[in-house]
C-alpha cells in the first residue's frame, strides 16, 4: 500500500539537480585558454545568494582593477586575466572552486572572495597550495587565527577596530548624554560578531549596561520580534551587528514598525551601500551610522582613476562607489605591487615581498604583520545626514565640519 | 505585554505565510505535484510589483489585480503545454521542470535587476498604530486583511461554485470526477492557474514585508512546504492553521531567544505532529491498490 504516489525518485533527482546548481560548477564567467604571457587571477564570488549585493559589489571592483591595469600595459608588460566563479554565497562550494582554480585552471595567484565567512575556509585551500591570498573584506579574528603567512587583509584595520570611532565618540560624550543600555542583535557571522563582541566590551567598561544581545541566522529578514525585545529592554545604542543590506535594511524596517526608537543606531555594514541604502529605506536612512575605510572622495593615489573607471564601467544615477568595490580593488593594486616588485608569480617571493614592505592602496598605505593583519591605519565613523554620508568623527577629518547627530531622528 | 506583542505580529504574519502556502497546496491537491517554483513566483511577483510602482506608480495592492490576471494565464497555459505532458510521462519529469522554471525566473531577475536587495516602499510603508504598548504596523495590517479577503474568494470559489466543485473532486480522485463527466485535464489547467496567481497576488504583499534578492526564494520554498505538510497536503484549513502557526512560533521564540531557534521551534513542531499524525492537521491517507 503506497500513500503517496510522490516516489523518492523525484525527491533525489531534484536534491542532484540542487546540488549540481548550488555547486556552480560550469558557471565560469571566462574559460576561455588565455595566453601564456597572461597573468592568471583566481577569484571566487558570491555574485548569488544572500551574499550576492557585497559579492557583485566586490566582483566590479575586481573587474575594474583588470581594466586599470590592463589600461597601463599590464604588469611587467604582461596582461592580467581573471579567472571567476559564482559561488552562490556557499562556503563548500567557494572551497571547491579554489582548489579548481588552482588545479584545473592552474592560475598564477589568487584574490580573495567577499566577507570573513567566505574567507576563513577559503584561505586555508590557498595556504595549502602555497599561494598569495589577498583579499579586502574578511577581517575577523577568525582570519589570522590560524596565522596563513600568505594572507594579507587590505583595510586600513582588522575588524575588532572597526567600531573604535564609535566607541571614541560616545566616550566623548557629557555622562547626562551618554546612552545608558545597548543592544547588540548579531548576524551569525564571524566577522560581525568581532565588530559586536569589541564594542560590547569596551561599553561595558564604559558602565553602558548591556540590553538585549542575540545571534540571528543569516538568513533573517523579519525583526520585528527582536525590535520588540529591545524596545520592552529599554535599548538606547543600537550596534547591529549585520553583514549585508538584507539584514541591516529589513532591521530598520522591523524597528520602525514596532516603535524601537534608539538615540543612536550603528551598523557593522549596510549603511555604506550607499547605491541602496537610500533607495530602500528612503528617509529611513537618516541618523544610520557605520564605520567607513575608504571614501569616495578620497584624494589617496589612484583613488581618482579607480572611482572614474568605476562609473564610466557600472554607471548609476547617484554617482556612487559601493566600498566593497574600493576594498577588492585595493587588493588588486596590492597584489599587482608586488608581483611588479618581485618580476613575476613566485608565489613564495610575493609573500615575503608583501611581509617586508608598505604597500600604497586607495584604502591607504600600510604593511601587515606574520599573520596578515594590516598595521598602522584606523576608521572613521558616517552617518547618513539630510540625505548625505558624512564622515562625522574623528573631528578632524570630518566632512566639512559636521558632527554626529544625537538622538537620531525618528525611523 | 512582550508577549501579546509577538502574538498580534505571528498572527499577522502568519496571515500572509497562508496566502503565500495556498497556492501550492491547491497544485498539490489537484496535480499531486509539487511546485518548487512556487516560492520563485512570489518573488518574481514582488520584482513586477516594485517595477509597475517604480515606472507607472502603480501601488502595489493595485498592481495584485494586473498580476494576478497575467499569472493566471502564464500559468494554466505552462499547465496545459509543459507539465501535463510531462505528468502522463513521468511525475518526477514535471517535478523538474517546475524546478527549471524556478531557475529561469531567478536568472531572469538577476539580469534585468541584478542581484541586488529590493524592497517594495509605499507611502504608508511607513505607518504604525499603537494600542497601548502593542504596536501593529499598517502594512502588516494590509497584508493580512489582503491575504484573509484573497483566502476567502478562493474558499467561496472552491465550495460554492462548479468550478470548485469541479477542482475537489479532482482532488479527492481524478479517476471518479472523470467517470462523473468533470473534465479533469481543463480542470487541472484552471486549478494550476489559480495556484500561481495566488502566488502573484502573495508577491506584492511579501515586497511590502521584506527586502528580496533573485535567488531568495530558496529560502521561502522550504518553509512553504512545512506549512503545506503540517497542514495536510491539499487542505486548505490545514495550511491556513499551519501558517499561523509558524507565524506565532517564529515571533514569540525570537522575543526570548535567540532567532536561530525560532525555524527549529516551528519543526520540532512540525516533526512532532507528523509522529502522530503522518497526514497533517487536516490532511488525509490517500489509499491506492496494490
Amino acid at each position: 500500500m503506497r500513500f503517496l504516489r510522490v516516489t523518492r525518485a523525484p525527491l533525489a533527482l531534484t536534491v542532484l539537480a540542487l546540488v549540481a546548481t548550488s555547486c556552480g560548477l560550469g558557471s565560469s564567467s571566462n574559460n576561455a585558454v588565455t595566453p601564456g604571457a597572461d597573468i592568471k587571477v583566481g577569484i571566487s564570488e558570491p555574485l548569488t545568494g544572500d551574499k550576492s549585493d557585497i559579492g557583485t559589489n566586490s566582483d566590479n571592483g575586481y573587474k575594474v582593477w583588470e581594466a586599470v591595469v590592463n589600461s597601463h600595459g599590464g604588469i611587467n608588460g604582461r596582461h592580467v586575466k581573471i579567472i571567476q566563479y559564482d559561488n552562490n554565497s556557499l562556503a563548500d562550494t567557494a572551497v571547491s572552486q579554489y582548489q579548481k582554480l588552482v588545479t584545473v585552471d592552474q592560475v598564477d595567484v589568487l584574490l580573495g572572495p567577499v566577507s570573513s565567512a567566505l574567507v576563513i575556509p577559503t584561505e586555508a585551500v590557498a595556504a595549502q597550495y602555497n599561494k598569495v591570498f589577498v583579499e579586502g573584506t574578511g577581517g575577523s579574528p577568525q582570519v589570522f587565527a590560524r596565522n596563513f603567512n600568505n594572507v594579507f587583509f587590505v583595510q586600513p584595520a582588522t575588524v575588532e577596530h572597526q567600531a573604535d570611532p564609535l566607541v571614541d565618540w560616545i566616550k566623548s560624550l557629557p555622562p547626562d548624554q551618554r546612552p545608558t543600555v545597548a543592544g547588540y542583535p548579531t548576524n551569525d557571522d564571524p566577522f560581525a560578531q568581532a565588530v559586536v563582541d569589541t564594542v560590547q566590551k569596551a561599553f561595558e567598561g564604559m558602565g553602558i549596561k548591556t540590553g538585549y544581545k542575540q545571534t540571528y541566522p543569516p538568513t533573517q529578514t523579519d525583526f520585528t520580534s527582536i525590535g520588540s525585545a529591545m524596545k520592552a529592554a529599554k535599548v538606547d545604542i543600537l550596534v547591529q551587528g549585520s553583514v549585508a543590506d538584507q539584514d541591516a535594511a529589513g532591521a530598520v524596517k522591523g524597528y520602525s514598525q514596532v516603535g524601537f526608537q534608539p538615540k543612536v543606531s550603528y551598523f557593522a555594514s549596510g549603511p555604506d551601500s550607499a547605491s541602496t541604502w537610500l533607495d530602500l529605506l528612503s528617509s529611513k536612512a537618516e541618523g544610520t551610522m557605520t564605520s567607513l575605510d575608504w571614501l569616495q572622495e578620497s584624494t589617496v593615489p589612484g583613488n581618482k582613476e579607480f572611482v572614474d573607471t568605476y562609473l564610466k564601467m557600472f554607471p548609476n544615477k547617484d554617482n556612487l562607489v559601493p566600498a566593497e568595490a574600493a576594498e577588492a580593488y585595493a587588493a588588486g593594486e596590492v597584489l599587482a605591487a608586488a608581483i611588479s616588485a618581485t618580476g613575476g608569480v613566485d608565489n613564495a617571493k610575493i609573500i615575503s615581498w608583501l611581509h617586508a614592505n608598505k604597500v600604497q592602496s586607495v584604502e591607504g598605505k600600510f604593511g601587515w604583520d606574520s599573520a596578515g593583519r594590516p598595521q598602522g591605519g584606523t576608521f572613521d565613523l558616517i552617518q547618513w545626514q539630510s540625505n548625505h554620508l558624512n564622515i562625522v568623527w574623528p573631528l578632524n577629518v570630518a566632512t566639512n565640519g559636521t558632527k554626529p547627530t544625537i538622538p537620531k531622528p525618528s525611523w | 505585554m512582550l508577549l501579546l506583542q509577538g502574538l498580534v505580529l505571528g498572527v499577522l504574519v502568519g496571515g500572509m505565510y497562508a496566502l503565500m502556502a495556498s497556492g501550492l497546496t491547491l497544485i498539490f491537491g489537484v496535480m499531486r505535484l509539487i511546485n518548487i517554483a512556487h516560492a520563485a513566483v512570489i518573488i518574481f511577483a514582488s520584482y513586477l510589483s516594485w517595477q509597475l510602482l517604480r515606472v507607472l506608480g502603480i501601488d502595489p495592492l493595485i498592481s495584485i489585480v494586473i498580476l494576478v490576471v497575467v499569472f493566471f494565464i502564464g500559468g494554466a497555459l505552462l499547465q496545459k503545454y509543459v507539465l501535463s505532458a510531462l505528468i502522463d510521462k513521468d511525475l518526477s519529469l514535471a517535478l523538474l521542470a517546475t524546478l527549471g522554471v524556478a531557475n529561469v525566473l531567478e536568472g531572469m531577475e538577476g539580469a534585468l535587476w541584478t542581484s541586488s536587495f529590493h524592497a517594495i516602499n509605499t507611502g504608508y510603508s511607513d505607518q504604525t498604530y499603537h494600542f497601548g504598548d502593542v504596536y501593529v504596523p499598517l502594512i502588516r495590517i494590509i497584508t493580512f486583511v489582503a491575504s484573509v479577503i484573497i483566502l476567502a474568494g478562493l474558499y467561496v470559489l472552491l465550495t460554492h461554485t462548479n468550478l470548485g466543485r469541479a477542482i475537489r473532486a479532482t482532488t479527492q480522485n481524478r479517476a471518479i470526477a472523470q467517470l462523473v463527466g468533470v473534465n479533469v485535464n481543463r480542470i487541472t489547467m484552471i486549478a494550476f492557474g489559480i495556484g500561481i496567481a495566488v502566488a502573484a497576488a502573495a508577491g506584492p504583499l511579501m515586497g511590502m514585508y521584506y527586502p528580496f534578492y533573485p535567488n531568495s526564494h530558496w529560502g521561502w520554498i522550504g518553509k512553504l512546504m512545512a506549512i503545506v505538510v503540517l497542514g495536510g497536503l491539499g487542505s486548505f484549513r490545514g495550511t491556513l492553521v499551519a501558517a499561523l502557526i509558524l507565524g506565532v512560533a517564529e515571533q514569540v521564540t525570537i522575543l526570548y531567544v535567540p532567532a536561530n531557534w525560532a525555524a527549529t521551534v516551528f519543526f520540532v513542531f512540525l516533526f512532532a505532529v507528523l509522529i502522530v499524525r503522518p497526514q497533517g492537521f487536516f490532511g488525509h491517507v490517500a489509499r491506492e491498490s496494490l
